[in-house]
């Protein structure tokens, strides 16, 4: 590759000698140099005036301007202070002498006679001195151009960023005024950009931020803050307010004047939100303080970190036991509620939330809350849930259920007693009307008088059943009077084994008809204090319920005891009872046997268990079905009233 | 010509009511304390006509009832039920007449004549 041709550099000849600037050109002839001559000084000062010129050749020795005066005229100019000169003198000395008022490099000279090749090596390095120059020069203005032509679009494009930006930004003087602002900024304060720039902000904030807003802006621009961020309520044209963060820093212009530099950010629509939120927050919070409802949060490992008033009261623990972590929520739940919290549980982890269900807390007492529980997954793992105490809700549940079973229950009982009275009401009084209007009938036919023995037999049958028709609704009074609170008694001194003996005695009649033998067997008396009737009714059942199921069969009446009680037990060897039977009989109104079969209310038993236990003792059965059974009442011997009778049981 | 009547019942009031009240119109009458012990007298000798109750230990009026009725020799012996409860009776397969009780005597011997005829000893 060849080089370009250099570039044409000018070179100045001055000289007076019209032949030593004929000596100079053909000395220094060559294409790439322009020489230019003249023949004088002033000449000289002249072509600088018109063209650039790379090295001067200047005469020293000439007529009007020498060459030290044309130098120094030279020097002067702006434009040509720098253009190297090459004296040409035929003294030394002087030369020397001038040398010391030029800078290095800016000057040389020649000493005639010339030497064409100093003279040509000298030139040439003043021309390639200039060359690079000029390069320099071309380059670096290259250089300015591209460094401005950039700038100029940085400039352009700050100048749309700024009026762009979806920020509001302004400047504003030390006074408030603003001096530029962009649109978003405008548009932020609802107002055409002209009434903002002729506005101060002290004219558009809200009347009830004014102050706090002047004086932050007011340290900002004196250098007392180096920024400021805030939030304002500001007044659009339409009187709308608007809520404002607004970010003030002091920035200086090129001359050093301060100017406020103002970011505004529309934040209403979050101040809305937020405040929608601290509303909703503070509702939420109202009822989770209000106790109605028990909320608590779990961490994902298990541990419930957070619980409210509420929530503490139903599991009664303290929310500093909380806080330490010592409240685990699976050890809550009860082993009977783990399969329903189980399937809760994988509801949670599927479905993100679990419905609400019922389930069984233990409380710290050991105590059982029945709870209604829902929970939705919290953020950040764990779970955030509620609980209702409905233990109460429960109980009362539970009892209704309970008192609709009992109320059920006796009225079963109490058809099945209709049923039962109405066949034994009605049976004695089949013998009692048979033989009433019988004997009515004989004596409307009588012809002769009647014989007394013949009528006395005919009214045996009557006469029983009169006494057991009285007796059934004795019995009848007996439940009522027993049924209604306590059990009124008349306690006096009396033997077990005595009336034992008497219950038999006047229960002969009924014995012998059911083909039965009474033996009461007694070891010794056994005295103590009870109330006689009763008791005596008591054992009358006894032996009544013995012979109906006796079978016929031997019935033992046994007294014994120690000096604390008294037992009386009645055994028969009859049809016994069923161990499923065993507490039952002796609920009112319950039979072992089946309905259809054996008469009686059902009553005796029931009878028999309420006399006795108003003495504070008891009455058990033991029985082997098919094999009989024995009734054994065991009474304190004092009676039921006293201090010691409560140890009786044991 | 059989007359007797067997009264079977375990009140042993109402069989003694029964028995003498027709004692009294001159039947002959037996009594048995339930169905077991009525089927040994009606093995002894035979009834022409049984006044049954239900409700009876060992052998109640039901089973009573099914046994006549598959015994041959007893298959057409005519039964009178004497109950508190007559709707049970009418269900009962066999059974010629109910009485309720409290039994009254005009509808006992009008009941009985049906199956009865007159003693001779009136």
């Amino acid at each position: 590759m060849a080089d370009p041709a250099p570039e044409q550099a000018r070179i100045l000849l001055v000289d007076d000698q019209a032949e030593n600037l004929l000596a100079l050109r053909s000395a220094l002839e060559r294409p790439d140099y322009e020489l230019v001559e003249v023949s004088s000084g002033k000449a000289a000062l002249g072509a600088l005036l018109r063209q650039e010129v790379a090295v001067i050749l200047l005469d020293v020795m000439m007529p009007g301007l020498d060459g030290f005066e044309t130098a120094a005229l030279i020097r002067e100019r702006e434009r040509a202070r720098q253009i190297p000169i090459i004296f040409v003198t035929g003294v030394m000395a002087d030369v020397a002498a001038v040398f010391r008022g030029y800078a290095a490099g800016a000057v040389d000279y020649l000493v005639k006679p010339l030497d064409t090749n100093v003279l040509r090596a000298k030139v040439a390095v003043f021309v390639a001195l200039w060359r690079q120059q000029r390069e320099i020069g071309r380059t670096s203005e290259a250089l300015r151009q591209a460094e401005s032509r950039e700038r100029m679009a940085v400039e352009a494009l700050y100048d749309v960023t700024f009026e762009e930006a979806p920020i509001g930004i302004g400047h504003a003087t030390e006074e408030g005024r603003w001096v530029r602002v962009n649109s978003r900024l405008a548009e932020i304060l609802g107002r055409p950009r002209s009434d903002v720039l002729r506005l101060s902000l002290e004219d558009v904030v809200a009347p009830v931020d004014r102050a706090a807003l002047l004086e932050n802006v007011r340290r900002v621009v004196a250098g007392s803050e180096p920024r400021h961020r805030g939030e304002y309520r500001f007044q659009s044209a339409n009187g709308a307010s608007v809520w404002i963060a607004l970010t003030m820093s002091l920035i200086r212009a090129a001359d050093g004047a301060p100017v406020g530099l103002a970011l505004l950010e529309d934040i209403s629509e979050e101040k809305r939100l937020a405040h929608a939120l601290e509303e909703s927050e503070q509702r939420f919070a109202r009822l989770r303080e209000a106790g109605l409802i028990g909320v608590f949060h779990e961490a994902p490992d298990g541990r419930i970190t957070e619980a409210n008033g509420a929530f503490l009261k139903i599991v009664g623990y303290s929310a500093e036991e909380v806080r330490a972590g010592a409240l685990v929520a699976a050890s809550l739940v009860s082993p009977s509620s783990a399969d329903a919290e189980a399937g809760a549980r994988q509801e949670l982890r599927e479905a993100g939330l679990c419905a609400t269900h019922e389930t069984e807390y233990i409380r710290k007492d050991g105590s059982r809350a029945c709870v209604l529980v829902g929970a939705v997954a919290a953020a950040g793992g764990g779970i955030v849930g509620f609980a209702l105490d409905i233990t109460a809700t429960k109980q009362a549940e539970r009892e209704r259920s309970r008192l609709l079973g009992e109320l059920q229950e006796s009225v079963r009982v109490r058809e099945d007693f209709l049923y039962i009275a109405s066949h034994e009401l009605r049976n004695p009084l089949t013998p009692l009307l048979l033989q009433v209007k019988n004997l009515r009938g004989v004596a409307m036919r009588a012809t002769s008088p009647i014989d007394p023995a013949w009528l006395a037999r005919q009214l045996e049958p009557a006469e029983r059943a009169t006494l057991r028709l009285a007796r059934l609704v004795e019995s009848l009074l007996d439940v009522s009077r027993l049924t209604v609170g306590r059990v009124p008694l008349e306690p006096s001194e009396c033997d077990l084994d005595g009336m034992a003996r008497d219950v038999v005695e006047r229960m002969r009649s009924d014995i012998e008809r059911a083909g039965c033998s009474v033996t009461v067997r007694a070891g010794v008396r056994m005295q103590g204090r009870w109330d006689r009737a009763r008791i005596e009714e008591v054992i009358g059942h006894l032996l009544s319920n013995a012979l109906k199921y006796g079978a016929g069969r031997p019935v033992e009446i046994d007294v014994e005891g120690d000096e604390r009680v008294a037992r009386v037990s009645v055994t028969d060897h009859g049809v016994g009872v069923a161990p499923q039977d065993a507490a039952r009989i002796f609920e009112r109104f319950a039979r072992a046997a089946p309905i259809h079969h054996y008469g009686g209310f059902g009553l005796g038993l029931w009878i028999v268990r309420r006399i006795v236990e108003a003495h504070r003792g008891r009455v058990e059965l033991s029985s082997q079905p098919g094999e009989g059974a024995s009734f054994a009442v065991t009474l304190p011997r004092r009676g039921p009233a006293g201090p010691t009778l409560a140890s009786v049981e044991e | 010509m059989v007359r007797d009547i067997l009264v079977v019942d375990d009140d042993p009031d109402i069989r003694d009511a029964l028995q003498l009240t027709l004692e009294a119109e001159g039947y002959r009458v037996r009594t048995a304390a339930d169905g077991a012990e009525a089927l040994d007298r009606l093995e002894q000798d035979p009834a022409a006509l049984v006044l049954l109750d239900l409700m009876m230990p060992v052998m109640g009026g039901a089973e009573f009832m099914e046994r006549v009725r598959s015994d041959p020799r007893l298959g057409t012996l005519p039964v009178l039920v004497v109950t508190a409860w007559p709707k049970d009776a009418a269900a009962l397969p066999g059974v010629r007449g109910v009485l309720k009780k409290p039994v009254d005597i005009d509808e006992l011997f009008a009941q009985v004549a049906r199956f009865v005829g007159e003693s001779e000893a009136r």
